[in-house]
């Protein structure tokens, strides 16, 4: 199972954000702030810092994104989609794979039932999406190199389902 | 000169005389405290990945092979190796595991996050734990038995034995069984084999019985990439594995432990492991599915 755990963070900069995955480009914007409700695997520990690459209206994640905690050497990435902040449905990437159909009120996320096949389709469905609107939101900013590896990121996921 | 006669470890063969043979030397070695007892858990296969570490093999994967490397290093053994400090957090550590673990950084999909974490390092440290241990990396590097003398069968096979998919035919077939860890919807005859196999897992394996989840069953679809060939799930006669709820992704060129662990016993009941496919380009190692002789012998 996974639990929850909210916490207030920065959305950083676009530039700032992929460490070594993409050139810094431009200017850095300011960071804003932008709540989020984050999964953490009960065997795993959950990194700091944690960012989130996507859209952030009323100042909480919000829709297909990334979640990204920690660094390079440490990172562990929810890949999927949030509401109000909190997490909905996604694949969880430590390195293995966990699948979140969905998450309880108390945040425990719930995993497909081996016997449905289209849940699973519908988890990786969404992590597919939400790595492609990563890579439009990135390349919005201007970081396409950034763009482009999430993009074979979703293609990844394609290949894996 | 004592003689190992088959595999000893994850995913080995396991004979009795083997594991007992293998025990010894690794307590001599200094790296097992556990019983001599002819039987290989946990215990016995970290003690081997410790014994591989300590002489700093380039890929250990917790298992002896005869005439391997480390078959002739126990054999040799003239006092008690060291064990190896464990791993600690901290990205030089992480690098030494990636290194060791999996010959180097790895990435194997664009989307898959640096396997080395200091989380998963601390985790080998650990010794005790069990869903540590299970579901760790495993290089792909399966034992020469693997799926030996067991035969995939093909789509056109499939059609033959039990019906195209999706037919009354194919569905009158199926059924839901608790096969242990879980209930599986899926081939009758199958199911009944897979009770069996559990069965065993539970009495010899039994931490990782308690892991090991169902990632998917009966699922009528084209293989991956094909518009003409069936999957095995299409019949109900293949069943993808996870252990703790992770999955190892579609060609991956990684394995989990917990996995390799399981692939002797299903192979001993005639099933063929997805991780052992000639086509290396298409690994599987969550899958596992009917050998054709198993199925022949259902008499469908």
């Amino acid at each position: 199972m996974t639990v929850v755990r909210t916490i207030a963070m920065l959305v950083a900069p676009a530039a700032l954000a992929l460490g070594t995955m993409g050139p810094a480009i431009g200017a850095t914007p300011k960071a804003v702030s932008c709540q989020a409700t984050a999964p953490i695997m009960q065997h795993f520990s959950t990194p700091r810092p944690w960012r989130w690459l996507g859209d952030c209206p009323n100042g909480r994640a919000e829709g297909l994104g990334v979640l990204r905690m920690g660094s390079e050497d440490e990172l562990t990435m929810f890949i999927g989609r949030m509401h109000a902040g909190r997490p909905v449905a996604g694949l969880l990437d430590h390195g293995l794979l966990m699948m979140a159909k969905a998450f309880t009120p108390a945040g425990v996320a719930i995993q497909p039932d081996g016997n449905h096949p289209e849940e699973k389709t519908a988890v990786f469905t969404t992590a597919r999406r939400a790595a492609l609107a990563t890579s439009r939101w990135l390349a919005a900013r201007g970081n396409h190199a950034s763009a482009a590896w999430y993009r074979d990121m979703a293609d990844g996921i394609r290949e894996t389902e | 000169m004592p003689i190992l006669t088959a595999s000893v470890g994850l995913g080995g063969k396991n004979r009795g005389v083997d594991v007992g043979l293998v025990q010894m030397l690794l307590t001599q070695a200094g790296v097992y405290k556990g019983p001599e007892n002819m039987k290989c858990g946990r215990d016995t296969m970290q003690a081997i990945e410790r014994f591989q570490h300590s002489f700093s093999m380039a890929h250990p994967n917790g298992r002896v092979d005869p005439h391997s490397e480390t078959w002739t290093r126990l054999q040799a053994v003239p006092a008690p190796a060291k064990v190896p400090a464990r791993v600690a957090s901290g990205t030089m550590a992480v690098d030494r595991y990636a290194a060791t673990m999996l010959g180097g950084p790895m990435r194997a999909f664009p989307f898959m996050a640096n396997q080395a974490t200091a989380a998963m390092a601390a985790k080998f440290a650990e010794e005790g734990d069990a869903y540590a241990y299970w579901t760790g990396f495993s290089r792909m590097s399966p034992p020469p038995e693997v799926n030996q003398g067991l035969a995939c069968p093909r789509s056109h096979q499939m059609i033959e034995l039990l019906g195209v998919p999706k037919t009354k035919e194919v569905v009158a077939r199926l059924s839901t069984v608790a096969v242990g860890p879980f209930r599986m919807y899926g081939l009758t005859p199958a199911l009944n084999s897979m009770s069996t196999i559990f069965a065993k897992v539970r009495t010899e394996l039994p931490d990782l019985y308690e892991l090991i989840r169902l990632d998917g069953g009966y699922n009528p679809r084209y293989i991956r990439g094909s518009t003409t060939e069936w999957s095995n799930h299409s019949w109900g006669a293949a069943a993808d594995l996870k252990i703790g709820d992770n999955l190892v992704p579609f060609k991956s060129q990684f394995s989990m432990r917990g996995l390799d662990a399981l692939v002797p016993y299903f192979n001993e009941a005639g099933w063929y492991w997805g991780g052992g496919y000639h086509n290396q380009s298409r690994n599987d190692a969550m899958h596992f599915e009917c050998g054709l002789a198993l199925l022949q012998s259902f008499g469908l």
